[in-house]
């Protein structure tokens, strides 16, 4: 597997190597930093702080398998951090907001009724405590697997199996209805 | 899929039409250039051998102190640290200059020995156009009155993976050795090659200062005896014999006592302890002394403590309850019913271990029954946290937690006057 032997010369410290990986899921990484940080900006910063890490901690990876979800792991971490030095409380909500790009409606919906719904879906996340909603949106917006979120979130898979499913049902307690009629 | 499903499928889809900045993999390439060449460094292998002669543990650090003689070595210098420079500045050592071909077309060239009192230090490369073979290491050098374990090594690769240069160190060798055997293992340690080569003992290094010490420290649980000193161009050797209760199970070691040289801190360069009849042999190490030395001190700084608590902590019943403890502080991440009875997860720094552990459900108490799992986590701020599973037998959620007392790294600010004439606190 081309992926596993990019990691072993990764280990070795090849830092191209390292660098090909990163650019392999560039886009995902990045908006996995983008929900956490915001903007941009503090999105490619929290990228640079987590590579560096990376290459430091590598030779410690057991499973080069698992490099995607280890890595990952790292990145939320690494943007906890700068939210912790930044002192901002707020975890995820902001982030549709504060892009410095315009969201590129490519539906055939119109775009006022996306707006609309995207209003929704945030208004229904901000009913949620911070901990489901960053379990939501890691499984439904990141595709990432439970075992990944729980040691993003330093927790067990029960109690992200049981944030999802509480999360879920509070949104569909106080949305479902008038979705549904 | 239902309604909500729905949704978030959409916000996915609008998200994944978000893409990385044209600029960023330009950023990562910096951010990465910026950091310096990482050092490879190589656990211990012997641990398991050395088990099976009773040690229980052993710490190593892999930064130290070694050098090499005869003649400078060159390429050494990403490996070494100031006095293993410094030694190999003035070509302290003997050379081996020796090549060995193994089964698998690598070769392996020994090029250099140090030796002392304290250790014996390998400079070696491993050279393989191919790609060279992972997971080899040195088992131990042999020879007349000698069979000296691996300890600790660091090595580097090259950029394209061909070739190896590492240093190894090894236990002292005998002054007697006139010919030394080293056993080297490769190809995921399935094979074995032995290099015998001729050693000159007239080379190893001088010891600069060897003192017995003879002086016992209290601490809450025991004491700590501290005997001998040992000071070699390459290292400097505390020897100690510690009979404390439950020394080992914090994570601490002996990392909290520090040799202070003028008045100055010698760095710590590793430690290890093995179990012995009626306590526990320690070995600190510690890097070369400096040439004028005035004062010798030791300071027991930070050493394993006891504190009895007999604390009942009301449980809030939900995830994440956070308690301060005697100014530390103890997460009860969650409690759950579990098949053979209930189980409670908690999280503490890593230096602390609970004792006489106990849940309460309306009046009842249920002993500690077993630890399930002990994880070393990484929290943000750089702590590490050591999280465990507490299994009790019993089917009852409890109400409370009760915890008799705990072990934790103390601080006693002991100190021992090994040279000098300062006022010396001691213990009897």
């Amino acid at each position: 597997m081309r992926i596993v032997k990019l990691v072993k010369k990764a280990k070795k410290g090849s830092k191209e190597a390292l660098l090909q990986l990163i650019s392999e899921q560039q886009d995902a990484y990045y908006r996995l930093a983008l929900s956490y940080m915001g903007n941009s900006h503090d999105a490619m910063d929290a990228m640079e702080d987590m590579i560096v890490s990376l290459y430091h901690s590598i030779p410690q990876l057991k499973k080069e398998e698992s490099f995607y979800s280890w890595s990952k792991t790292i990145l939320v971490n690494r943007c906890k951090k700068l939210l912790q030095q930044q002192n901002r409380v707020i975890l995820m909500e902001t982030t549709e907001e504060n892009s410095e790009t315009p969201i590129n409606f490519s539906d055939d919906t119109n775009s006022f009724t996306q707006a609309e719904q995207r209003l929704d879906l945030k208004d229904m996340l901000s009913t949620l405590n911070a901990s489901q909603q960053e379990a939501i949106e890691l499984k439904y917006l990141h595709d990432l697997d439970l075992q990944t979120i729980a040691d993003m979130t330093n927790v067990s898979i029960g109690t992200v199996k049981s944030r999802i499913f509480q999360g879920l049902k509070k949104m569909r307690d106080q949305f479902g209805g008038e979705w549904n009629g | 899929m239902d309604e909500v499903e729905k949704y978030l499928a959409k916000e996915k889809e609008q998200l994944e039409s978000r893409k990385a900045p044209e600029e960023l993999n330009e950023r990562l390439r910096l951010a990465l250039e910026q950091v310096p060449p990482r050092r490879k460094t190589k656990a211990p292998k012997w641990i398991a051998l050395a088990a099976a002669i009773m040690i229980l543990s052993f710490v190593s650090y892999n930064y130290n102190a070694f050098a090499y003689y005869g003649k400078k070595l060159l390429g050494y210098d990403e490996l070494m640290t100031e006095t293993l420079a410094q030694l190999n500045e003035k070509g302290s050592g003997q050379a081996i200059e020796k090549k060995v071909i193994l089964s698998d077309g690598t070769e392996l060239y020994l090029d250099g020995l140090l030796t002392d009192e304290n250790q014996s230090i390998l400079y070696y490369t491993v050279k393989n156009p191919k790609g060279v073979v992972e997971e080899s290491y040195f088992d131990l050098i042999r020879g007349s009155w000698t069979k000296a374990f691996a300890t600790y090594g660091t090595s580097s690769e090259n950029e394209d993976g061909t070739e190896i240069k590492g240093i190894q160190a090894f236990e002292a060798v005998s002054p007697f050795a006139k010919k030394l055997t080293l056993e080297y293992r490769y190809n995921e340690g399935t094979e074995q090659e032995e290099i015998t080569f001729p050693y000159n003992p007239k080379l190893a290094m001088q010891t600069e200062l060897k003192q017995s010490i003879r002086k016992k420290v209290h601490v809450d649980q025991g004491t700590i005896r501290f005997d001998s000193i040992t000071a070699t161009p390459s290292r400097t050797t505390i020897k100690a014999k510690v009979n404390v209760d439950n020394f080992d199970r914090i994570q601490l070691g002996g990392g909290g006592v520090q040799l202070l040289a003028n008045g100055k801190p010698v760095d710590l360069t590793g430690s290890s302890s093995k179990s012995a009849i009626f306590g526990q042999d320690l070995e600190l190490y510690y890097d070369r002394l400096p040439k004028d030395l005035d004062t010798l001190e030791l300071v027991v700084d930070k050493f394993a403590g006891y504190q009895s608590l007999n604390e009942a902590i009301a449980l809030s019943g939900g995830d994440d309850q956070s308690e301060e403890i005697h100014g530390k502080k103890l997460i009860i991440r969650k409690i759950e019913k579990g098949t053979d009875g209930i189980h409670v997860t908690i999280a503490t720094e890593q230096d602390i271990l609970l004792e006489g552990v106990s849940i309460q459900s309306k009046g009842k108490s249920t002993p500690l029954q077993t630890t399930l799992r002990a994880d070393l986590l990484d929290v943000e701020n750089g702590e590490t946290y050591n999280e465990r599973v507490l299994l009790f037998n019993t089917d009852k959620l409890p109400d409370t937690f009760s915890i008799e007392g705990m072990h934790y790294a103390k601080r006693y600010g002991e100190r021992i006057q090994i040279i000098g004439n300062k006022k010396t606190v001691e213990g009897n």
